[in-house]
């Protein structure tokens, strides 16, 4: 017995070294830094000075500061409209390069190359893309005699159709590769099976296609939900938030309050706000998905 | 055989990006190397954010200072112009900011807390700085507490610029070139009208930027040629008829569609590319605009349409962080009235000199275009003093823009800005 506990003992010491390494980084540049944010937001003071204590004043203010709860619904608005767009267009390009034809392969490339550019080359794209009279849109139209008498950034349906494009196009591609994934896995011969039973497209796709990718599925789905809480570089580079404060997520609000407001002590409560509501909503969603076995 | 080659791949990786780190590469590591006959050469640390096409000019005018004599290095490093404010504030609490640094005008409220800036009039004396040297409205912009806290090195205001071609052919165009213009708003609305009967179909008369940092620029230097102000006693003063007169003028030009709405920063290459005739745009447009051959332009300082002269504009200032040694902070001092002195250099990236005696010189006298808007800078008015302000610009800049896409009356969108701006100044 003492044998074995000795023996245990060391494998717990060997994986311990080798796991040393990573925690270290791991708890200096994740775990504390998220500690010291939470007791940030329990200060008040601005970027630069020394903070005072201020106990949860900075989440007194976030209940009653109408910009955070409208910077909020702004989030979840785009988490509804891009969610589904985002899921069913990765599924379908998955499925189309799945199809082997000929071309699928440079279409595979195609679909997922925006997601290798960064963020400022995304939103230069997509402004000269949008802007009106210069843009290429306006251009195109006006050379073709169409005045482009509207616009992509005045107004709040507008411009969130236009972080909408722009969002999935750059990001679309990720999902895609996830739902190959997720397709390769599926074995021939239950499709082999259907077509002998004499299933058609779209009975194969919801018996078989559909349940193999129930894990993928809800993964995607979490990933994006995630991914959009953090919306902030597409609404900072294209529509600057705007008109007004119509396409302004709330990771952009918190820039601001941090960076233009130099309040730190507030970004990080709302920061730690946002954490705990992303915690909740992915806890949900795993739930709700997973349940359904 | 495999491993080896990897270990050496990294190990270039890691040599390339720590080379890469600074901009600047220091010839020599010692300090008393340079064969000066006087002792060790000053070295002075100096971080700048013009991460646009200023920095060339800044650079070689640091080369310019580092050949012309061989007391003091100043060791050049640019910034993104972006997120320089939060670095500088950083680097000057955390106690590791360079010797000498530029700083608007307007962020120096946001600098001055961390009590790290060196008030200069002492260090000025030693030197030979003379602050008479410099013009009056510049260098009272930095004064605080009674002592100049930074060195002023140019001004860059929202000024006009016009297409000749277009202006003539209007018949608005005198003898000297300047434009034929009746006085007030109205005198200026109608040149642009005037201008909108005989310009082609797809030329807008006025062109500028709707829905970014220009509507607000431009509405700011409007309220404050009718007298009116944007901070009294520390209070936002936003919602007032002279706010509304302002936002309804520029509202008014889109309505009549002398300026097309929906104007981002696009507006540079509309009026750059002869698809505008007139603009309001900052001064460091001069440069851009002077590549374009075809377009054969004028500049004048922002036009007066209402009761006083007024523009908007910023400085661009140095400022010299506290440290132990009072010689490489004399040293900064010299280095800053040098860039000052040789502003005709720094003039080519569009920026208004700020000695007189530099407007006077012959080299700058024969830099094209700057000259006839180098009366800007007397007429600035600069934005209050408060650590809030970037955070109000940003409240009162989203509501205007709301006006401009016609999502809200100027009223609503006034005392909208106005409730933000109470918000943000009493949090």
């Amino acid at each position: 017995m003492k044998q074995i506990k000795s023996h245990t003992y060391k494998n717990y010491l060997t994986a311990l070294a080798f796991l040393a390494p990573f925690m270290i980084i791991y708890l200096w540049f994740w775990i504390y830094p998220i500690l010291k944010g939470f007791l940030m937001s329990l200060s008040k003071g601005s970027l630069g000075t020394a903070g005072t204590f201020a106990g949860l004043d900075n989440y007194r203010y976030l209940l009653q500061d109408d910009k955070f709860w409208s910077t909020l619904g702004n989030t979840l608005y785009f988490i509804v409209i891009s969610t589904p767009a985002l899921v069913i267009l990765g599924l379908a390009m998955a499925m189309l390069v799945n199809m082997k034809l000929k071309g699928t392969t440079l279409l595979r490339t195609a679909y997922f190359m925006p997601y290798m550019l960064s963020i400022s080359v995304v939103g230069s794209i997509w402004v000269f893309i949008l802007q009106s009279r210069t843009g290429l849109i306006a251009s195109t139209l006006s050379s073709l005699g169409i005045p482009m008498n509207f616009s992509f950034f005045g107004s709040w349906g507008m411009g969130w159709l236009s972080i909408l494009i722009a969002t999935v196009w750059w990001t679309v591609g990720f999902n895609m590769i996830l739902f190959l994934a997720g397709l390769q896995e599926i074995p021939d011969d239950l499709y082999e099976a259907a077509d002998i039973d004499g299933a058609n497209r779209w009975g194969k796709f919801r018996y078989i296609t559909m349940p193999s990718l129930r894990g993928v599925t809800t993964l995607v789905i979490i990933l994006q939900t995630i991914n959009s809480f953090k919306l902030f570089g597409q609404t900072w580079l294209i529509t600057k938030g705007g008109p007004g404060t119509s396409t302004t997520p709330i990771v952009h609000y918190i820039y601001q309050i941090a960076f233009r407001q130099w309040d730190t002590g507030y970004a990080a409560a709302v920061s730690f706000v946002l954490f705990l509501t992303i915690a909740l909503i992915s806890l949900i969603q795993y739930k709700l998905l997973m349940s359904k076995n | 055989m495999s491993q080896v080659v990897i270990v050496i791949m990294i190990f270039s990786l890691v040599l390339a990006g720590c080379s890469s780190a600074n901009n600047s590469k220091p010839q020599n590591e010692n300090a008393s190397g340079s064969g000066n006959s006087q002792g060790k050469v000053i070295e002075l640390k100096y971080w700048v954010p013009f991460s646009g096409s200023d920095g060339e000019y800044m650079e070689s005018m640091v080369k310019a200072f580092n050949e012309s004599q061989s007391e003091i290095k100043v060791e050049f490093m640019n910034n993104n112009w972006d997120n320089y404010y939060p670095k500088l504030l950083a680097s000057l609490v955390s106690n590791a900011a360079p010797d000498v640094a530029v700083a608007h005008v307007s962020q120096l409220a946001n600098l001055v807390p961390t009590g790290k800036l060196e008030p200069l009039n002492a260090l000025a004396t030693d030197a030979g700085l003379d602050w008479s040297t410099f013009a009056s409205n510049q260098e009272q912009s930095v004064v605080r507490d009674g002592d100049h806290i930074a060195v002023p090195l140019d001004t860059h205001a929202v000024v006009m610029y016009y297409n000749k071609k277009y202006l003539s052919e209007a018949g608005l165009l005198n003898e000297d070139g300047t434009i034929k213009l009746e006085p007030g708003a109205e005198g200026f609305t109608n040149m642009l009208l005037k201008l909108k009967e005989t310009l082609p179909a797809d030329v807008s008369p006025l062109i500028i930027g709707s829905n970014n940092i220009f509507t607000y620029w431009i509405w700011y230097a409007l309220v404050q040629q009718q007298g009116g102000t944007y901070f009294a006693d520390g209070v936002p003063t936003i919602d007032t008829p002279e706010g509304k007169a302002a936002m309804e003028l520029i509202k008014s030009w889109i309505d009549q569609g002398l300026a097309p709405a929906d104007i981002g920063d696009n507006s540079y290459d509309i009026f750059k590319t002869s698809k505008a005739a007139v603009t309001f745009t900052g001064v460091w447009s001069t440069g851009n605009f002077e590549t374009e051959a075809s377009l054969e332009f004028a500049a004048a300082p922002f036009p007066q349409l209402y009761s006083q002269p007024a523009a908007w504009g910023d400085s661009h200032t140095l400022i010299v962080p506290k440290q132990d040694n009072r010689e490489k902070q004399v040293a900064a001092v010299k280095f800053a009235n040098w860039l000052a002195d040789n502003g005709h250099m720094w003039a080519k990236a569009g920026h208004v000199p700020v000695k007189p005696s530099v407007l006077e010189s012959e080299e700058y006298k024969a830099l094209p275009y700057r000259a006839d808007y180098a009366a800007v800078m007397d007429i600035v008015k600069y934005m209050p003093d408060s650590q809030q302000l970037g955070a109000v610009n940003d409240a009162v800049l989203e509501s205007l823009v709301e006006v401009n896409y016609g999502l809200k009356p100027v009223e609503d969108a006034l005392k909208e800005a106005q409730d933000k701006a109470n918000k943000l100044v009493s949090k």
